[in-house]
């Protein structure tokens, strides 16, 4: 593989190697990186970049540069990655926390989730993946089940976000609030948002939600 | 035959990956057409270039090979960039022109234009929507690539002691490939268990973690993909003897004797594709096979939009 450049030629290559769709240059592109002793959260922030800039070229519909299969075969990538990278986390024994995590309800998109879950994983924290599609009261039924010390909710769309609020306001109902912090997180979430439906924190990233989990179990303990 | 492909990004490179490895016609040149390599890295696409509008023939890029071929398929390339295409066409001397729509933000801005330019040349041209849902044409050409490619259609054997499903023929592929991909699978499926075979059927087609998946349009509004899960449960439930969507109009139809469409619909459609053997999810895959059943002369349509069993 050649060695990248920087700036612009270095996003190029990994837009290109993130779109395509046999998967065999992502998995080259991995294991180039781990042996030359690249840290694997850095290798999934070079890929979290290259998802980025496809979203972007998507969601600019005045100059549309990508499209729907662009979206479905970069995120096909980004879980191969993740599968390649996993067994290089560093494990970390012992329980940080629980954490309660799911995709809200009408959204199947699980990339953010499922790399936020492995950096929370390699820090000792436990998770329970709820998966995508969660329906409202799934995750209110799992936290009383479960008595997670956190809940955590992903949504890439506008249009499926509203109901982080609404599971916020279920949990009240159900008198579980006060017994689980709550972190919101994804492409459609905002900090402006997060404070607007009364979340206890927005991630905006892996390692920033890995801080704040790491901050609530501070808070808690 | 003899096809040369226009593509851009992974949407075209499966399909052409699934008809090459096929073997079942001759590639002659496959040429990525992206925005970038016609128009530098200008950011607005040749929007504002009159030129562009006057003459798309000049902005060929000067790399395209120069490939004899039957066929051109135009694969998943920038909507602005389906003006070069009649041109394209042109150059190559091709015969016939299958520009698939799967994803609404890559249909051709000048559809009419583009058709009439080629029509003018004598050359033929469909806009199958999804590609899946191509069967025939009155067009030699396309007909010939639509015997094995487009709407899928399998042959299964079942073992008449287990009710297993023993082996899966592929007649015709979608051209993603995702119907051989499932049909490798399917091998040892109870044929019994209905709900089980369809859930199958949709979760597979989409299935990502796949060799050959679906990469069509998923937007609820305009539900591209699960049309195309519609055509392959029913592909699959025909060739095990199952009842299909058509076999389910039919039979309200008949019960009612007179229903109208939109009642109809509701009956038919279930909204979910998690065990549901049944009817389908869209309402693009129900008026496709509703209009089929009208034009085979199934069922009658009157003026107030209610239908009804042919009679003879």
């Amino acid at each position: 593989m050649e060695p990248l450049q920087t700036g612009s030629d270095e996003r190029k290559f990994i837009v290109s190697i993130l779109l395509e769709f046999k998967g065999e240059q992502i998995r080259s592109f991995c294991r180039h990186r781990i042996e030359s002793g690249r840290d694997p959260f850095e290798i999934f922030r070079e890929l979290q970049g290259g998802l980025e800039e496809i979203g972007a070229g998507y969601e600019d519909t005045a100059n549309r540069r990508f499209f729907n299969s662009d979206l479905i075969v970069s995120g096909r990538n980004m879980k191969r990655a993740i599968e390649l990278l996993k067994p290089f986390l560093p494990a970390r024994s012992g329980n940080s926390g629980t954490v309660l995590m799911g995709t809200v309800a009408g959204d199947v998109h699980d990339i953010g989730k499922t790399i936020f879950s492995v950096t929370l994983e390699s820090e000792g924290f436990k998770v329970i993946d709820l998966g995508t599609d969660v329906p409202n009261g799934t995750f209110v039924g799992a936290v009383r089940e479960h008595r997670p010390d956190i809940l955590a909710m992903s949504s890439l769309l506008t249009t499926t976000r509203p109901a982080m609020g609404e599971v916020i306001q279920d949990l009240i109902i159900a008198g579980l609030r006060d017994r689980v912090r709550v972190i919101v997180g994804g492409h459609a979430v905002t900090e402006q948002f997060a404070a607007s439906i009364g979340a206890d924190a927005y991630g905006s990233d892996c390692i920033d939600g890995l801080r704040k989990c790491r901050q609530f179990m501070i808070e808690t303990r | 035959m003899n096809i040369f492909f226009l593509y851009s990004g992974p949407f075209g490179e499966q399909i052409i990956n699934t008809i090459s490895v096929s073997r079942l016609f001759t590639v002659t040149g496959a040429y990525e057409l992206r925005p970038e390599t016609v128009f530098g890295d200008a950011p607005a696409i040749g929007r504002d270039d009159p030129d562009y509008f006057e003459d798309p023939q000049k902005f060929i890029p000067e790399d395209l090979p120069n490939s004899c071929a039957d066929l051109l398929i135009v694969l998943g390339i920038h909507e602005r960039l389906s003006e070069l295409v009649p041109a394209i066409a042109k150059l190559l001397g091709v015969r016939s022109v299958l520009y698939p729509i799967d994803d609404r933000d890559m249909t051709p801005g000048a559809r009419k234009t583009i058709q009439d330019e080629l029509l003018m040349a004598g050359i033929a041209i469909e806009f199958p929507e999804p590609f899946c849902s191509l069967s025939g044409s009155p067009d030699p050409l396309i007909d010939e690539f639509a015997k094995v490619f487009g709407r899928p259609c399998l042959e299964i054997e079942i073992n008449p002691h287990t009710r297993s499903i023993v082996s899966v023929v592929i007649r015709r592929d979608t051209p993603c490939g995702s119907a051989s991909c499932i049909g490798k699978k399917l091998a040892g499926a109870d044929s019994r268990d209905e709900a089980r075979l369809s859930k199958f059927c949709y979760d597979e087609q989409h299935n990502d973690e796949a060799e050959h998946f679906c990469l069509a349009e998923m937007d609820p509004r305009y539900p591209l993909m699960q049309e195309a899960g519609d055509l392959l449960k029913d592909a699959v439930f025909s060739a095990c003897g199952k009842q299909t969507t058509k076999d389910f109009i039919l039979s309200i139809v008949h019960e009612e004797g007179r229903i109208a469409v939109d009642y109809l619909a509701s009956r038919v459609l279930t909204g979910s594709s998690s065990g549901q053997e049944l009817g389908c999810v869209t309402r693009r895959a129900f008026d496709l096979y509703l209009g089929e059943m009208i034009r085979d002369g199934y069922i009658t349509r009157d003026s107030e939009d209610n239908l009804m069993i042919t009679e003879n």
